[in-house]
């Protein structure tokens, strides 16, 4: 009765293992997860593009969802999740324009569609999408901190001079 | 008079589910409510409310009282919604990226919970309760200077203009009722969210289970007398430590069911009455510090919840202001817990003298 417990070698291993395999689960099961539930937003865009007019009066239709209605110069936004996705574009007779299969990088949150570059057969038909920086308006004054320190409040000394 | 007696008994024994289905059928026709909206909510609030207080079971079997700590859990499981929300991992498959991130989370807390009520034997509750005022602490600092500084957060929508520091309110578009809605069934007026309900129903089944295991047994032995399990060769301490370890997971798990119901995240104080409304709420259902059943839980949830639901708009009704009923919340609340505690304490004070009256009869 001092304690110490002896364990037989084969539980012992057997115990290890069994851990050594659930992490694995774990580690499986989060990979799983991250990359089957990452989201993307698809911008599907019917603009002029590169060698690739722009396209009058078309349903574009993402892994089977409800068609969007496109005219010339018209986007769209859909959101998917996972990487591996199949768009389908028609005319509004139901002429089958093109059907495609293609994957989103796990990288990119938000990637552009080019329907004219789809149809067209122009590679690349999608690529990630960067938005026009815009200007970020200057960080008010307060921070959080005139709490502690009565001059975190206060105007800035290099501000301009009001007008007059 | 044994029929007295025993209806007396009977009185004491409920006397905290008695008071609350009086208070609140007394509160439902000035709501205006109907039946129907009524039940409809209560659907709602026993899919989002019922995994977080059926967290609570095993420490009370394990005879630890009720588990304030599982605020711990909660965090937890903000921490894995806020990664969910950073990497954008949406649906069912972002509420399980979300537990996994949560799970070694609330085991590292569950087990540094256990360790300090382990230190406070008899004093369980209070402790819990103080303690999860210390691990919020470390959750504040955490999130609002480690996240975005050391911890890197892609994601800037979620960042404070500053750079660090998470927003104080996560919008979980991504993940909003992707439980819920993955399976919904249509019962005439009703919708009930089948999968939330089968995510709780396996809950029940899992603790039906463990109490029939060995471990199960071990903890029930423990929480009748701890001596007497220690004696018959029962290892006490790990045996409450791991009531404490599951109940911090589950509560983990609640937390995230509770909030992909809710749709958005307060991320600084959503977990700061996850364990008072818990706690309340399988008090309510006529539970005790010593004793709880899976149908306590439910009751619980369903009672509390109509008040919560009816008692704003009788306020509103009755007296003019909303802010009446959102009062009657938090003094029922608290108030349930006092008299649930009180009861306790004076019923226990009354069978040991009842014992006491047993030995003297006994020995004349």
């Amino acid at each position: 009765m001092n304690g110490t417990k002896t364990i037989d070698p084969k539980v012992r291993a057997r115990r290890l293992g069994i851990r050594l395999a659930l992490l694995v689960v774990y580690a499986v099961a989060l990979v799983l997860c991250f990359y089957g539930g990452k989201g993307h937003a698809i911008l599907v865009d019917n603009k002029d593009a590169e060698g690739a007019p722009a396209l009058e009066g078309i349903m574009v239709s993402v892994d089977g969802r409800e068609a969007l209605e496109l005219y010339a110069g018209d986007r769209d936004r859909v959101n998917v999740k996972s990487q591996r996705h199949k768009v389908r574009v028609e005319d509004f007779n139901g002429t089958i324009l093109a059907e495609r299969s293609f994957t989103v990088d796990v990288d990119h949150d938000m990637v552009l569609l080019s329907v004219p570059k789809l149809v067209a057969g122009l590679e690349p038909f999608i690529e990630k999408f960067k938005p026009l920086d815009q200007a970020l308006p200057p960080e008010e004054p307060s921070t959080g901190e005139a709490f502690t320190s009565p001059e975190a409040g206060a105007e800035t000394p290099s501000a301009p001079p009001a007008a007059p | 008079m044994s029929g007295k007696k025993s209806l007396g008994r009977f009185f004491t024994e409920n006397a905290v589910v008695i008071i609350f289905l009086l208070i609140t059928i007394a509160a439902i026709p000035p709501s205006g409510f109907s039946i129907q909206y009524i039940v409809q909510e209560m659907i709602t609030r026993l899919g989002r409310n019922s995994f977080l207080v059926l967290a609570l079971l095993l420490p009370i079997y394990a005879g630890m009282g009720l588990n304030f700590g599982m605020t711990l859990g909660a965090m937890s499981g903000q921490i894995g919604l806020i990664l969910a929300i950073n990497f954008n991992v949406t649906g069912v498959e972002g509420l399980v990226f979300a537990a996994l991130v949560g799970t070694p989370i609330s085991v590292l807390m569950g087990y540094v919970c256990g360790a300090v009520l382990n230190k406070a034997k008899g004093r369980e509750m209070v402790t819990g309760y103080i303690l999860a005022f210390f691990i919020n602490g470390i959750y504040q600092f955490l999130v609002l200077y480690m996240m975005g500084s050391v911890i890197p957060i892609r994601s800037p929508a979620i960042l404070l203009s500053r750079g660090y520091g998470i927003r104080n309110t996560l919008n979980l578009e991504g993940v909003r009722q992707s439980l819920d809605n993955a399976l919904l069934l249509r019962l005439g007026p009703f919708t009930v969210p089948i999968a939330t309900a089968l995510v709780i129903v396996a809950l029940c089944v899992f603790v039906v289970w463990f109490k029939k295991t060995k471990l199960g047994q071990d903890m029930r032995a423990v929480g009748h007398d701890m001596a007497v399990a220690e004696a018959a060769g029962v290892p006490v301490d790990r045996t409450r430590i791991i009531a404490i370890i599951i109940s911090t997971v589950l509560a983990c798990y609640g937390q995230i069911i509770f909030l992909q119901n809710m749709g958005n995240m307060a991320t600084y104080n959503a977990h700061d009455q996850t364990s008072f409304f818990a706690v309340a709420a399988i008090l309510v259902g006529g539970a005790s510090v010593k004793k709880a059943t899976i149908p306590n839980v439910f009751i619980g949830v369903i009672l509390l919840h109509v008040l919560f639901v009816v008692t704003p708009r009788a306020g509103q009704n009755l007296f003019g202001s909303a802010m009446i009923g959102e009062y009657f919340r938090q003094f029922i609340g608290y108030g349930v817990i006092a008299l649930s505690l009180v009861l306790y304490a004076w019923r226990a004070r009354k069978d040991a003298a009842r014992a006491r009256e047993g030995l003297r009869g006994a020995a004349a």
